[in-house]
């Protein structure tokens, strides 16, 4: 599965299949549907079975406000296809929706590994970044904290 | 100065602290009855989070706060953690280690408290413009920054939403 490879890549929470799952199906089945799911829009590249690229967009909220936005829950680009322009297929697909939506996007580039790469090619694709995320511990022992709770 | 957890009693005052940061900084519209909601909750349930306040003076006055909140970890995981909702100081006290010491309050908490005997890990998302371009520089000074993020709206959008 494209979501446990990411995971595999730049995770810093041990992966819950049963969260994933319920991620995706919010957004193939519209009868999971409740009143109070979040709205999930799933972008792919790729022939059915051979997904090769992936983007998860979620409509949510700010502590402090009851309006609404979109945000990426992922943004993936399987290693053997990352020399093609998926990654910038999927931003401009995140654009759209938006578009679609009329709501604002907050897209984040969330990991250690190539993250200023990555940073780039969405300044390219949506201005300077508006802010900076950090974490304590640092990211080496949340991985490690990962690997001892799956030992 | 003394740095403590609020208590009920100080609902007010943070309340009054993050209209004003909220008019420095916010980007989405401020809702002030779910403000208080929080604010409240953060005060009386150690389960959802805590809020620190920095007092000066005497009689004292909360001059500083942060938020913290116990949430889940990200989409894809039953973890929690401790993520900062607000980080601020009133504008005249800038010029002190207000800032830094609401960072090391955050730190503290994140290597003390568990959730069901899990760690905490703290995440921060700090909004960078003119105004907070300092505030960014201390957090890179005192955390490891993990990612940045990026908002997009259609061109015809105002700048505030």
């Amino acid at each position: 599965m494209l979501t446990e490879e990411m995971w595999g890549e730049s995770a810093l929470f041990p992966y819950s299949e049963g969260r994933v799952r319920k991620m995706i199906t919010l957004a193939t089945e519209p009868q999971a549907h409740v009143p109070t799911s979040p709205i999930v829009v799933i972008g792919v590249i790729g022939e059915p079975g051979q997904v090769e690229a992936s983007t998860g967009l979620i409509a949510s909220q700010f502590w402090y406000t009851e309006a609404w936005h979109i945000e990426d829950v992922w943004h993936f680009v399987c290693p053997k296809h990352r020399k093609t322009k998926h990654s910038k297929h999927l931003l401009n697909f995140s654009k759209e929706v938006q578009k679609s939506l009329a709501l604002p996007l907050v897209m984040g580039v969330l990991s250690d590994v190539r993250t200023e790469a990555k940073a780039r090619l969405y300044s390219r694709e949506f201005g300077k970044p508006v802010g900076a995320v950090f974490v304590w511990p640092t990211v080496q022992t949340l991985k490690q904290q990962i690997k001892a709770k799956a030992a | 100065m003394t740095i403590r957890l609020a208590q009920a009693t100080d609902v007010d005052a943070v309340f009054s602290l993050l209209e004003t940061m909220h008019d420095e900084v916010g980007v989405f519209s401020f809702n002030k009855e779910l403000v208080r909601l929080i604010v409240e909750r953060l005060t009386v349930d150690l389960t959802a989070g805590v809020i620190g306040v920095i007092e000066v003076g005497e009689p004292s006055v909360i001059v500083a706060t942060v938020g913290l909140s116990i949430m889940q970890g990200a989409w894809y995981t039953n973890d929690r953690t401790l993520y900062e909702l607000w980080s601020f100081v009133q504008p005249e006290h800038r010029r002190s280690s207000y800032a830094k010491d609401l960072i090391d309050f955050s730190k503290k908490c994140s290597d003390m408290v568990k959730h069901n005997g899990s760690d905490l890990p703290f995440f921060s998302a700090v909004v960078e413009n003119d105004l907070t371009s300092a505030k960014c520089r201390l957090y890179k000074r005192q955390l490891p920054q993990v990612g940045a993020f990026f908002l997009y709206k259609s061109p015809e959008e105002s700048p505030r939403v």
